[in-house]
C-alpha cells in the first residue's frame, strides 16, 4: 500500500467527517461556513459588530446577509478560539480584528476551497 | 387570571423550542396584549393596540453581563429589530417588517450554541435524578410490593421519583431525536426547527401533575395518616402559600409592570401574606405536645405530653416526679401503625412501649411480621398464653419484648412491668381495634 494512496483516503474520511458535521465542538472551526469566512476576512481591519455586518453585506454584493444573532457568537466564539482579538473599546462599542492565527485559519480555509474548485474543474464532466 | 388591563398565562418550552415561545407571544400581540413581564413560566401581558408583528426571542450567551447583553441587544437593534423584554439568558425582539431577515443566519452556529446551553442542562438534569433513584433503590428497606402497601400514599411522592427519572429520560430522548434532526438539516445547511414537541407537552402536563398532584398529594395524605391535624394544618398552609405565591406573583408582576409601577407595593402585599401564613404556622407549631418540667435533680428538661392509649400507671406504676408519653401514628389505606411510649419517670424503673401494626390485606400479614418484628427480635419463643386472647404469642427473654398476633393486627409490647392476667387483659382491652 502506497502512503500517498493512504493519505488520500485519510483527506475523504476527514472531508466526509466534516461533512457529516460528526466532530467534536473543538474541532467545530475546522471547515468555516461562508458568514464565517467573510467575519474574518472583514475583520482585517478594526470594525465593530455593526460594522462587520455592513462590510459582509458590501463584499459579497448582498449576497451575504449576516444576522446580528450570528455575528454575536460568531465574534464570542472566534475570540475565544484566538482568531480575533479586541482592538480597542469606546464606550458600549467594541472594535475587533483579526490576529495571526485567525490569518492562518482563513489562509488553510482559502486553500481548502481552492481545493475543491481545482477537484471540480478536473473531475466534472459536461 | 384576567382583568381588564392585565393577563397573566403560562406558557414552558426548553432552549432548543423558543420559536414556539415567539410565536405564542406574536399571537398574544394580534390579539392586544404586550409583554410585560417573564416569572418562570408564567408570562405578564398589558393591553395593547392588537397589531401584527414578527417576534423572536433569542439566547444570550454570558445571561449575567450586562455590557455584552447591552451589546447583543445594540447589534440586533441595528437590523431593525426592537428590543421589547429581557428576561437573564433570554431576549425578546419584535419587528414590524414581517418578512425581516432572522437574527440568526446561519444555521450551524445558531445550532451548536443552542445544544451547548441546552446539552449541559439534560446531562446533569438526568444525572441528579438517576442519583436519587438509586439513592432510594439503595435505601430501601423493606422487600418492594410491602413498601408499596405500607407507603401507599408515599406513592405518588417517592415513587414518583422513579417516574420522574423516566420522563427525564423520554425528555433526554426528545432532546436527542431532536439532535439528529437538527444535525441532519444542518449538513444540508438548513435551519433546524425551534419549535415544542409534542412529547415536550405531555412531559410538561406530566411533571406539572407531578408536583401538584403526586408530590403535594402524597405530602398531605401522609399527615392525614398521621392522625396529626397540626402537621396537616402545616403542609396545607404551606401547599396553600406556595400556589398563592405562584399565581399571585407574575399577576402582580405583570399589573405593576403595566401601570408602571416599582412594584414595591405587590411585592409588600406577598410578603405580608407569607408573613401571615407563616406566622400562623408557627403559632400552630408542630411539636407543641411537649413541656419542660424538673427532673429528679431539679433540671428542668422537655418532655413529650401525648395522648397514649396504654400507660405505665394503667399496669400499676405510680409516676411520682412526671409523665413523659410519646405516640406517632403512621399509615395508608391498607396498613396502620401506632408506636407509644412511656417513658414517664418512676422509681421502679419500669418502662413501657409499644407498637401495633395492622393490615386491611391478608396477604402481607407474614411480610409484616417479618418485616416489623421478627427481623429485629432473633429470640422469639411461642408461648401458651390465653391471657391475651390471641392467635399466637411470642416473648423474648433477651429484650422482655412481646408479640401478640390477631388475624389482623400484631401488638408487640416492650415492657419490663411484670403481666398478670388482669394486666394482659387490659393490654388487650385498650390496644386492640385501637387503630
Amino acid at each position: 500500500m502506497k502512503l500517498e494512496r493512504i493519505s488520500n483516503i485519510d483527506i475523504d474520511v476527514n472531508r466526509n467527517i466534516n461533512g457529516g458535521g460528526l466532530l467534536m465542538a473543538r474541532e467545530k472551526y475546522k471547515t468555516l461556513t461562508e458568514q464565517m469566512y467573510y467575519t474574518l476576512l472583514a475583520l482585517q481591519e478594526a470594525r465593530c459588530g455593526v460594522d462587520v455586518m455592513v462590510a459582509v453585506r458590501q463584499m459579497t454584493d448582498e449576497r451575504i446577509k449576516l444576522g446580528p444573532g450570528t455575528l454575536y457568537v460568531l465574534l464570542g466564539d472566534f475570540q475565544k478560539e484566538g482568531f480575533i482579538s479586541e482592538a480597542d473599546v469606546e464606550g458600549s462599542k467594541k472594535n475587533y480584528i483579526i490576529t495571526d492565527l485567525g490569518k492562518e485559519k482563513l489562509k488553510e480555509e482559502n486553500a481548502r476551497l481552492e481545493l475543491l474548485v481545482a477537484d471540480f474543474k478536473r473531475l466534472y464532466k459536461e | 387570571m384576567k382583568t381588564k388591563d392585565v393577563l397573566t398565562k403560562r406558557f414552558a418550552c426548553e432552549y432548543n423550542e423558543l420559536d414556539s415561545m415567539a410565536e405564542f407571544i406574536e399571537q398574544k400581540v394580534q390579539e392586544g396584549w404586550e409583554l410585560t413581564s417573564k416569572t418562570g413560566t408564567m408570562f405578564g401581558f398589558r393591553r395593547c393596540e392588537p397589531k401584527r408583528v414578527k417576534v423572536s426571542v433569542e439566547l444570550v450567551q454570558k445571561g449575567g453581563d450586562e455590557e455584552e447583553k447591552e451589546r447583543f441587544v445594540q447589534l440586533c437593534e441595528s437590523t431593525g429589530w426592537k428590543h421589547i423584554f429581557s428576561d437573564g439568558k433570554l431576549q425578546f425582539f419584535e419587528n414590524k417588517d414581517l418578512d425581516a431577515e432572522p437574527i440568526h443566519t446561519d444555521p450551524k452556529v445558531k445550532f451548536d450554541m443552542v445544544h451547548k446551553k441546552c446539552k449541559g442542562m439534560r446531562v446533569w438534569g438526568s444525572a441528579i435524578v438517576a442519583f436519587l433513584v438509586l439513592y432510594i433503590w439503595r435505601n430501601l428497606y423493606y422487600p418492594l410490593d410491602y413498601f408499596a402497601i405500607k407507603e401507599t400514599n408515599s406513592l405518588l411522592g417517592f415513587f414518583g421519583l422513579p417516574l420522574l427519572g423516566c420522563l427525564m429520560i423520554v425528555t433526554l430522548l426528545d432532546y436527542v431525536i431532536w439532535y439528529v434532526s437538527g444535525k441532519t438539516k444542518i449538513n444540508k445547511n438548513e435551519h433546524p426547527i425551534y419549535k415544542r414537541s409534542k412529547v415536550g407537552k405531555i412531559i410538561d402536563l406530566f411533571f406539572q401533575g407531578y408536583i401538584y398532584v403526586g408530590l403535594w398529594g402524597s405530602i398531605l395524605l401522609d399527615a392525614w395518616y398521621m392522625h396529626d391535624i397540626k402537621m396537616f394544618m402545616v403542609f396545607a398552609s404551606m401547599f396553600l402559600t406556595v400556589s398563592l405565591f405562584i399565581m399571585l406573583y407574575p399577576y402582580i408582576s405583570a399589573k405593576n409592570n403595566a401601570e408602571k409601577k416599582g412594584g414595591i407595593a405587590g411585592y409588600l402585599m406577598i410578603g405580608f401574606v407569607l408573613v401571615v401564613v407563616m406566622s400562623f404556622i408557627s403559632f400552630i407549631g408542630l411539636n407543641s405536645n411537649t413541656e419542660m418540667v424538673k427532673d429528679e435533680k431539679g433540671m428542668y428538661i422537655e418532655v413529650y405530653q401525648d395522648e397514649i392509649p396504654l400507660t405505665i400507671r394503667d399496669l400499676g406504676i405510680e409516676t411520682p416526679i412526671y409523665t413523659d408519653t410519646y405516640s406517632f401514628q403512621s399509615g395508608s389505606p391498607i396498613f396502620k401503625q401506632l408506636y407509644a411510649s412511656d417513658d414517664s419517670y418512676n422509681q421502679e424503673k419500669k418502662y413501657l412501649s409499644y407498637s401495633v401494626y395492622s393490615l386491611s390485606y391478608d396477604k402481607y400479614y407474614e411480610t409484616m411480621l417479618e418485616e416489623e418484628c421478627f427481623k429485629y427480635v432473633k429470640d422469639y419463643k411461642k408461648v401458651d398464653d390465653k391471657d391475651f386472647d390471641a392467635k399466637e404469642v411470642y416473648y423474648s427473654d433477651s429484650t422482655n419484648k412481646w408479640l401478640i398476633l390477631y388475624d389482623n393486627e400484631i401488638i408487640e409490647l416492650h415492657t419490663n412491668v411484670e403481666l398478670t392476667s388482669e394486666k394482659k387483659k387490659l393490654v388487650v382491652e385498650k390496644l386492640k381495634n385501637y387503630i
